[in-house]
């Protein structure tokens, strides 16, 4: 089953996370659309090898093993440019279709809610999938997955989510504090839609 | 043409700048679902919880009206005003007579070059996608103007009874 990751994956250690945990699901056999590593997909062995040899940056400022986002965090830090890596532009209309394809082709959300609000691109990645969830039996819902202390202070009170938010995802759903549930929930539905 | 107006709405101004909108919309034959206004009916032994009400309320909203109108002020999006944009531009997908997005951006923080971060890529792709940003309210009534003048020339408008 193909799910989509949704989480605010601005900072070194949200991306870490939600590349942890996209592991322990494929490791589980599910096949996660994960936003960030699709764009890093552009950054290659050879193109990096080609930055050392040119001179442009040294061996030493990368990991042994290939990594691409600790390449990514060369051009986030604007020690090499995208055009220097032949990355595509990185614009609202290529963040939307690229993350819109991912969604479009999921079966399931997993959506990060943790902040003093759920993320503003998550949260309207969880109304274009619960539109989907509406016209699209195969599309089977979307699980919250709630980390924040404050959230959690709150957990019997729909963990301190937008009204509106929590409404959509207990349609069609539910939030957890605990990955093993996401897990759980994922293969539940990955097994109804293969009996159906 | 119904449209439906989405917006933080958590404090008293923010409440009172929408209803204040909402009023210039209705004087240019525009129908707004303002959350705040819509009348809460209360349905004895009514089960739902709290969320689910909030829901049934503004979807019905949402997939009666023919636009959006969504503000985007704030230090990010409102998360449930981002969900609502979502949503439209899904149901709009198989639904001719949704005709778009307008949002309305007013927020220095998220504003170029603002001192803040910028509006979130995937959301302002989204509204691009289907619709415009505009940084006032009368921008935006001329492009909610518009939609409408085409769903009344393609036949789609529903509420035929509200003229400008």
């Amino acid at each position: 089953m193909k799910i989509y990751f949704a989480g605010p994956l601005f900072t070194p250690y949200v991306r870490d996370f939600i590349s942890k945990h996209a592991q322990i699901l494929r490791d589980n056999g599910i096949d996660p659309f994960v936003p960030h590593e699709r764009f890093n997909s552009f950054i290659t062995p050879s193109k990096v090898d080609a930055l050392i040899e040119a001179g442009l940056i040294g061996r030493e400022e990368l990991p042994e093993k290939f990594d691409p986002e600790a390449v990514m965090g060369l051009v986030r830090s604007g020690r090499i440019t995208r055009e220097q890596l032949d990355l595509p532009a990185i614009n609202p209309q290529v963040i939307f279709d690229t993350d819109y394809e991912g969604l479009a082709s999921a079966n399931a959300v997993i959506a990060i809610l943790d902040g003093t609000q759920v993320d503003d691109g998550t949260a309207c990645e969880i109304g274009i999938f619960y539109g989907l969830t509406l016209q699209d039996p195969a599309r089977k819902g979307i699980i919250g997955l709630m980390t924040d202390s404050r959230g959690l202070k709150k957990k019997d009170h729909g963990f301190g989510v937008n009204l509106f938010v929590l409404g959509v995802i207990e349609e069609c759903g539910k939030i957890t504090d605990s990955f093993d549930e996401v897990i759980r929930q994922l293969k539940t539905w990955d097994a109804e839609l293969k009996e159906s | 043409m119904k449209i439906y107006f989405a917006g933080p709405l958590f404090t008293p101004y923010e409440r009172e700048y929408i209803s204040r909108c909402a009023v210039t919309l209705r004087e240019n034959g525009i129908d707004p679902f303002v959350p705040h206004e819509s009348p809460k009916v209360e349905i004895p032994g009514d089960t739902r919880t709290r969320a689910k009400r909030c829901l049934d309320n503004d979807f019905s909203g949402i997939e009666q009206a023919n636009a959006m109108l969504a503000i985007l002020d704030g230090a990010e999006v409102d998360d449930g005003t981002a969900c609502e944009i979502g949503i439209f531009f899904s149901l709009m997908q198989k639904d001719p007579s949704k005709k778009g997005i307008v949002a309305l951006h007013g927020d220095w923080r998220t504003m170029e070059p603002g001192e803040g971060k910028g509006l979130n890529g995937f959301v302002l792709g989204c509204v691009q996608k289907v619709g415009v940003v505009c940084t006032s309210l009368e921008e935006a009534v001329q492009q909610l103007k518009a939609w409408q003048a085409e769903l009344r020339s393609s036949g789609l408008l529903a509420d035929g009874k509200v003229s400008s």
